[in-house]
């Protein structure tokens, strides 16, 4: 019993952190249809970050402001100085953003060196309960990911803002008619999408090495929930981390990593076949 | 052995030195009207090292090259060899991959002229470049621990193998820290191959394997693996994941507070894993090396003495420093002892016995690979302390 409660958790925890991972995917990549490949670099970006803040000292939850708002802010540039002028041209979106992330790595290796960064873990002592003992850092993240994708769902479904956002996504031009601002909308979406990343990069700081190449990690699984769940809905990042997250999480704990990592991506390739558009996706 | 996800990628400044070099290959080579002996008594000896600069693993390469840098900045001081000819360094980068590494070695050799290519990291890369060593019949030089079984008349090798490990380091752990042991590693030959000897020393000392399991490449989230390592009351986890993903591990491992009910041994685990981690999360695992800055042996206090001379006191000195200057020295004295540097003649004088930085060192004749002294060490404090001093270990010929 204990065992499946904790082979459960786990899988409910890493759901949860490719669903953080993906949150600013679904953003950029979902919704505004940008392939953004430097988005494993925004993410390396605020893990960077919590190294930066903790050699002077700073806390965590300044880390994460600072790991969102510095994220955010070189979204914003990449977005004004490169992605806003091939928004029409999908393909080439791809090879500017993959410079882009060479850039950013490479920025990474001058300024810190090839070399893995230590960063403190917030919470260490283990927590107990119902007879489980569980990372309570893993709780933490868990929390913080229910609360960022919560947020990110009001603020796109809720509120004007959301309105004009989605708006802005579904038909540029009438948009734009209406008198929206849709350059403006633009750059705040995929600004918000980048310090997504950043923050995604903050909270998995303490739980994996921080090194140039820590970006791709997340990156592919991260690609794979969008596509599986629909690129279209946000709400199909769930569904895709779900299946996505759930699978790698339980055959591997029942099979071997490696089973796994066959399995689920062979899975994830029937269900796009099947669901072009992902799961949820809506045709486009 | 490390493994590597990085995509390769151009550094502008690796490109710069390596024209650089090969300005001053064509200086020299260029130098015609000379009569020859003159010239070949002027003429450099030249090195090349082929080691990763970029493309995810040129932490090590820095290193290695960092060992390669001060036995010729030594040898050069001491007046060059042969006669008064200096040494020279023809740096290449391959990037990481296996494709560029076949590249860099076929100009340092065609182009550059250099008597034998030190290098690489990657086992992948090695394999990649050993059938162009052999055709072009220039020693390759390579000082990385990896799963043994080259046999090549044309590689040298300055590495611990499995045995060199494994022979040691079980035992001790399980008389120390019981008999249930968890295998754990990366998805490729070396982590394979090393719990294949793991598995035959465990038999041997009553030891008992709960699992063996490996993981894909760039794997984050280790907790199924943890939950089965809790699971299964395993004494021991045997950790053969090199590289980040190996760091990923350990902070996962002890962020899961296992580390007190199941001693972690890190086979690969070196000085360069320490400023990754914080204390708490490396206090406690246990590693074998064949160097460590910390031994208390003359040579070794030395070796990190002049290493700090000339690349600062911060420097990074780990064995990939001292691999790389010792197989560099294996080469030096080659040539003294052949009195020429002819490539046929470098490779027969390799065999010998050196002492580099932890005792003597024997480069074998028959299989050339070494018989390495090595010792078993903790993480404490974020530095690498002795626990016991193994001593020599000779692992079986790999021309077998």
């Amino acid at each position: 019993m204990e065992i499946i409660l904790t082979i459960g958790l786990d899988a409910l925890c890493y759901i949860l952190t490719l669903l953080l991972v993906s949150i600013g995917l679904v953003i950029i990549f979902g919704l505004m249809n940008v392939v953004n490949m430097a988005h494993g670099e925004f993410f390396l970006l605020g893990a960077y970050s919590v190294v930066l803040v903790q050699k002077f000292g700073g806390p965590f939850w300044l880390a994460m402001i600072v790991g969102f708002v510095a994220v955010a802010i070189v979204g914003l540039i990449v977005e004004v100085l490169v992605v806003s002028r091939i928004y029409h041209r999908a393909l080439d979106t791809i090879l500017a953003t993959w410079g882009v992330s060479l850039v950013i790595k490479q920025a990474i290796i001058i300024f810190f060196g090839p070399a893995s960064q230590q960063v403190v873990t917030p919470f260490q002592a283990p927590a107990h309960f119902f007879g489980l003992v569980y990372p309570s850092y893993r709780l933490f993240i868990m929390l913080i990911s229910v609360m960022i994708s919560l947020c990110t769902f009001i603020i796109l479904y809720r509120t004007n803002l959301g309105l004009m956002v989605r708006g802005v996504i579904a038909n540029r031009h009438m948009s734009g008619c209406l008198g929206l601002n849709t350059q403006r909308i633009d750059r705040l979406t995929f600004a918000l999408g980048s310090g997504l990343a950043g923050l995604a990069g903050v909270i998995m700081a303490p739980l994996m090495s921080v090194d140039p190449q820590m970006g791709l990690g997340f990156f592919l699984p991260g690609f794979l929930s969008v596509l599986v769940g629909g690129a279209g809905s946000p709400l199909g990042a769930l569904w895709g981390a779900g299946l996505v997250g759930g699978g790698t999480s339980i055959i591997a704990a029942i099979k071997t990593p490696v089973v796994s990592q066959i399995i689920v991506f062979s899975m994830a390739m029937v269900v796009i076949r099947i669901f072009p558009n992902g799961i949820l996706g809506r045709n486009r | 052995m490390s493994n590597h996800n990085g995509k390769s990628v151009i550094s502008r400044r690796k490109f710069l030195q390596t024209g650089a070099a090969l300005g001053a290959g064509l200086a020299v080579s260029s130098s015609v009207g000379f009569p020859t002996i003159l010239k070949a008594a002027n003429e450099p000896i030249k090195l090349g090292i082929m080691l990763p600069f970029s493309g995810g693993m040129e932490l090590f390469g820095q290193q290695g090259l960092q060992g390669c840098q001060m036995l010729v900045e030594e040898v050069n001081a001491a007046g060059g060899i042969l006669g008064g000819r200096k040494l020279e360094l023809v740096i290449a980068d391959n990037k990481s991959d296996p494709k560029v590494a076949v590249e860099r070695t076929v100009q340092l050799i065609q182009r550059d002229k250099v008597s034998a290519v030190i290098g690489p990291i990657a086992s992948a890369l090695r394999d990649a470049v050993k059938p162009t060593v052999e055709r072009l019949k220039t020693p390759l030089l390579y000082a990385t621990d990896y799963e043994g079984g080259v046999c090549s008349p044309w590689v040298a090798c300055y590495s611990p193998l499995p045995e060199h490990y494994v022979q040691p380091l079980v035992p001790y752990m399980v008389e120390n820290f019981g008999k249930k042991i968890y295998l754990f590693g990366a998805d490729y030959s070396w982590p394979q191959k090393m719990n294949v000897a793991i598995k035959d020393t465990v038999a041997k000392h009553g030891g008992e394997i709960v699992a063996e399991e490996y993981t894909p490449f760039g794997a984050k989230d280790f907790s199924a693996v943890l939950t089965k390592i809790k699971d299964t009351g395993a004494d021991i986890t045997l950790l053969t994941l090199p590289g980040a993903d190996g760091v990923t591990f350990i902070k996962q491992y002890s962020a899961a507070g296992l580390k007190e009910s199941c001693k972690l041994g890190f086979f690969g685990f070196n000085d360069n894993y320490l400023p990754g981690l914080t204390s708490e999360e490396s206090n406690g695992v246990m590693a074998i090396v064949h160097f460590s800055r910390v031994l208390d042996r003359p040579e070794t206090k030395d070796f990190v003495a002049r290493q700090q001379k000339m690349f600062g006191d911060n420097a990074t000195i780990s064995y990939y420093a001292e691999s790389h200057y010792g197989i560099t020295k294996f080469f030096v004295e080659a040539i003294k002892k052949a009195g020429s540097d002819d490539k046929t003649q470098i490779m027969a004088n390799l065999p010998g016995t050196e002492v580099i930085g932890n005792g003597d060192v024997h480069l074998r004749a028959d299989d050339r690979h070494v018989d390495l002294n090595m010792l078993i060490v903790e993480a404490k404090d974020s530095q690498l302390t002795q626990i016991k001093y193994v001593g020599k270990i000779v692992a079986p010929s790999q021309c077998g």
